[in-house]
């Protein structure tokens, strides 16, 4: 009898914790509802005031104190903040009103400030501040200083909002303090967002590169390729003699040595042939088929000679790349012939195969040439 | 003496519900808290962005298919629209003997090819090969019939990317469901698997591949099977994705990294349940090895699929996932209440062991039990509401927290008709609905050496369409 009442206290315990956690969601999404409304009513009025300001300085002339002074006042009340940061990340969405914003956010700095204070660590509302200094693009000391703290978290949103904020806010100087902290530490943010904050850097990209050359051998070999990758994303040559010498050198890590066969493969720097062409004698395939791939950006006899052996590797990829290359250097039948000379069945398939691939034979010429057969 | 039997199996079954009261408050305030957070964390910006498409996971979507010309063109044209960068599709027939084949080649101007399959896993070969598709690439593989894992098992070795998704033939997914999934990965890199959130497709309007609204259900079993869903996916997985203890990962639809599905040798092909025998395979490679991974589970990532209309279409699925979940957990019970696979062997296979295999059994005996002893004037009558109290009430409760809370999530999908319907439904759901599961599921029990190796198709309808 005794547990059939605890059984009951605990039930009703448990009903009523469940109904409150429901119920408190449920007015917090109300509040919000009812806060979003406000916010849509003053940010016709609000936006239009911003804008205004904006515009006075895109044409080099000076805000009013007191045009300044009454948006100060207003950023005193939650909802105007709202729609004030709202319409500077609206803005940021056009890459050619970043300068404009960043000079028209200097005269918030007593905003700036405020949103600092007494955040905590991780928080939810101190990773959106974080995020905010990113949008708000202002290159002063404390907000660096701010930024490279928030780095030191163990909270990867607050770590990719502060690595992604010193990008946009782009001081070349606190960017690579940033990665040598990330190299330290070894603080993990995706391979594929990092690559993204780097291309999307909002200082100058000339000087950051630079500054990425010096100090590339002290970074991680992770961090080491996703530079080279955003290089090869953003068709950079001018590091291409670097990267070169980087690859002549003994002691090259596979993935480095990979990362700028790839960036070579986009990057045509034609003194990187013969490093190229050594390279598929490599004894790993898959610096092999890059090679194979990347070879042709650099029509030579000597490229032909040594595709025309590779096309006989033992790897199916291999193979096929050097084929695609071969193909792409538009040979005619001379390569044909070359090929079938060999008398070696797997580059002869490996070659109507990619001849297939790039429709320059049928699917019943290439069933015919090969017999049916599939020699993968 | 036999008065006092009877009275320690009441009080056996008394607490067997209020340790499965337990753990649903657990969940439940777990889910509440986490799912608020998460919106939180949306509204205020905490998540990863990447700007540029070309750094995108690139992903392979694998679809097997087995005489589903009704539904397959739907379920393809709505991952053609989604909003993600870089992906293929490879739709594996796996020996349909309706026009499958033929209904794709036509819709998607398909051209039969040559290409090479790598012998990553185990499968059958391939009959022919079809590809297409212009921005997104279709890749079409006929081959014998060998059941679901050993299609899903050829699409593993026929897709180029290094994540795939399984996707079932009859799905569809919601325009921002990959671009949801794939951040689990993004944010940890120890993820080697991801589920995704199934939801009931048979009441949604489809325009253009997308789902444009949600109508009212009216079939009973269909409300039943809604309100059984949004409690699986919005509570306890939610509540076990915290401590890396989903067992089960929906063959519906969930995101794998290649690598770590070929370490485990792929699908298993004599199982029917190859969705849940996979992750526990992974789970147990991973812990045996002392690897750091995580399996999770994206609640936001929104997938639609049929479940079944028909009574005789239902009782061949739970029949069916019943007697799959028997094979993963017999044929890995060397984890049951083991302790080098942590919070996997001494919580999750024992809450899959008692409260997914073998609640069956303590429902319908319990139910059974309680009443024949109070009219036999066994127990009393508080004990007799007591038990029902629990038993429906408590479930109500969490069934309605659990419709709440989908509508506080996903704001767009339920309107206040559909919602109230549900609620109301729930309250009848415990007395009926869970005992007719419970029979079926119980047949498994006794079926499982008959009918592990056969997989029971069920009846597909074509989603209602409007015309944009």
């Amino acid at each position: 009898m005794k547990s059939i009442i605890f059984i009951y206290l605990i039930l009703i315990y448990f009903v009523y914790i469940i109904s409150c956690s429901l119920i408190y969601m449920i007015l917090q999404d109300l509040r919000e509802k009812r806060f979003n409304k406000k916010v849509g009513k003053l940010t016709e009025t609000f936006s239009e005031e911003i804008y205004n300001q904006l515009l006075t300085i895109s044409h080099n002339k000076r805000v009013s104190f007191y045009a300044i002074n009454s948006v100060r006042q207003k950023l005193k009340f939650k909802a105007y903040q709202r729609v004030f940061n709202n319409t500077i990340i609206l803005l940021n969405e056009e890459p050619q009103n970043h300068a404009l914003v960043a000079d028209y956010m200097t005269l918030f700095d007593d905003y700036i400030k405020k949103l600092i204070k007494g955040r905590n660590e991780g928080s939810i509302k101190n990773v959106y501040t974080v995020f905010l200094l990113g949008q708000f693009k202002v290159d002063q000391d404390y907000i660096n200083k701010y930024l490279m703290e928030s780095l030191k978290t163990t909270s990867l949103h607050l770590r990719f909002n502060a690595l992604n904020s010193i990008g946009q806010i782009g001081n070349v100087d606190c960017f690579i303090e940033a990665l040598r902290y990330l190299t330290e530490t070894q603080g993990y943010i995706n391979e594929k967002v990092f690559i993204d904050i780097l291309d999307h850097f909002g200082g100058n990209l000339e000087v950051l590169n630079i500054e990425l050359l010096k100090c590339l051998d002290d970074l991680s070999i992770d961090i080491q390729c996703i530079i080279i990758e955003h290089w090869q994303n953003k068709k950079n040559n001018t590091v291409a003699e670097e990267l070169f010498n980087k690859l002549q050198g003994s002691d090259v890590d596979k993935e480095i040595e990979t990362s700028i066969i790839k960036y070579f493969n986009q990057i045509n720097y034609p003194p990187a042939k013969e490093a190229l062409i050594q390279r598929l004698d490599s004894p790993y395939w898959e610096c092999r088929a890059l090679v194979a791939k990347a070879l042709s950006n650099y029509y030579s006899y000597d490229t032909i000679d040594k595709l025309l052996i590779s096309i006989m590797d033992s790897n199916w990829y291999v193979r096929l790349n050097s084929a695609m290359t071969l193909l792409d250097f538009d040979l005619g039948n001379m390569l044909i012939y070359d090929v079938l000379h060999k008398k070696d069945k797997y580059s002869r398939d490996i070659l109507f195969y990619a001849m297939f691939v790039k429709n320059k034979i049928t699917y019943d010429e290439y069933m015919e040439k090969t017999n049916g057969r599939r020699r993968w | 003496m036999v008065e006092n039997i009877i009275d320690y199996i009441n009080q056996f079954f008394m607490y067997y519900i209020f340790v499965y009261a337990v753990i649903f408050f657990i969940s439940t305030i777990y889910a509440i808290n986490n799912l608020y957070q998460s919106m939180e964390r949306k509204k205020y910006r905490n998540n990863l962005r990447v700007k540029n498409d070309a750094n995108y996971v690139p992903i392979s979507i694998l679809v097997p298919a087995y005489n589903e010309e009704k539904t397959v063109v739907e379920c393809i044209s709505s991952i053609l629209s989604l909003n993600y960068p870089e992906y293929e599709i490879v739709i594996i027939n796996d020996g349909s003997s309706d026009n499958t084949e033929e209904v794709l080649i036509e819709e998607f101007n398909l051209h039969k090819v040559m290409r090479p399959i790598r012998r990553l896993v185990n499968s059958k070969n391939d009959r022919s090969i079809y590809e297409g598709g212009d921005r997104i690439k279709i890749t079409l593989i006929n081959k014998e019939n060998g059941g679901k894992a050993d299609a899903l098992n050829l699409g593993i070795n026929a897709s180029r990317y290094p994540f795939f998704v399984s996707l079932d033939a009859d799905s569809i997914l919601q325009k921002d469901s990959l671009s949801n999934i794939v951040i689990p990965f993004m944010e940890d890199d120890r993820t080697i698997a991801v589920g995704g959130n199934i939801k009931v497709s048979n009441q949604i309007v489809l325009q253009n591949g997308e789902v444009a609204k949600v109508l009212t259900p009216k079939k009973w079993l269909i409300i039943m099977q809604m309100i059984e869903y949004y409690r699986v996916f919005l509570t306890t997985r939610v509540w076990f994705n915290q401590f890396n203890g989903n067992l089960i990962i929906s063959g519906a639809f969930g995101l794998f990294k290649k690598d770590a599905v070929i370490n485990v040798g792929g699908y298993d092909t004599q199982h029917i349940g190859e969705d849940m025998s996979l992750v526990v395979k992974m789970h147990s490679f991973y812990r045996k090895n002392k690897l750091s991974y995580r399996i999770q589970y994206a609640p936001n990532a929104i997938c639609w699929s049929q479940v079944p209309e028909r009574i005789s279409d239902f009782k061949k699925q739970r029949r069916r996932w019943h007697i799959g979940l028997m094979q993963s957990l017999f044929e890995h019970k060397y984890i049951f209440l083991n302790t080098t696979y942590g919070l996997i062997g001494t919580f999750s296979f024992l809450y899959y062991l008692i409260y997914e295999m073998l609640s069956c059994v303590l429902d319908i005996v319990g139910v059974t039990f309680i009443i024949l002893a109070y009219y036999t004037g066994f127990i009393n009558i508080q004990f007799f509401v007591t038990f029902f109290v629990v038993y429906i009430g408590y479930s109500f409760v969490i069934s309605a927290a659990a419709i709440i809370l989908e509508s506080y999530v996903f704001k767009d999908i339920l309107n206040w008709r559909v919602i109230l319907k549900l609620i109301f439904y729930s309250l009848i759901e415990s007395l009926g609905y869970r005992q007719i599961s419970s029979l079926y599921r119980l047949s498994a029990l006794f079926q499982y050496r008959k009918r592990k190796h056969e997989w029971e198709k069920i009846n597909r309808q074509r989603h209602h369409k409007v015309e944009s």
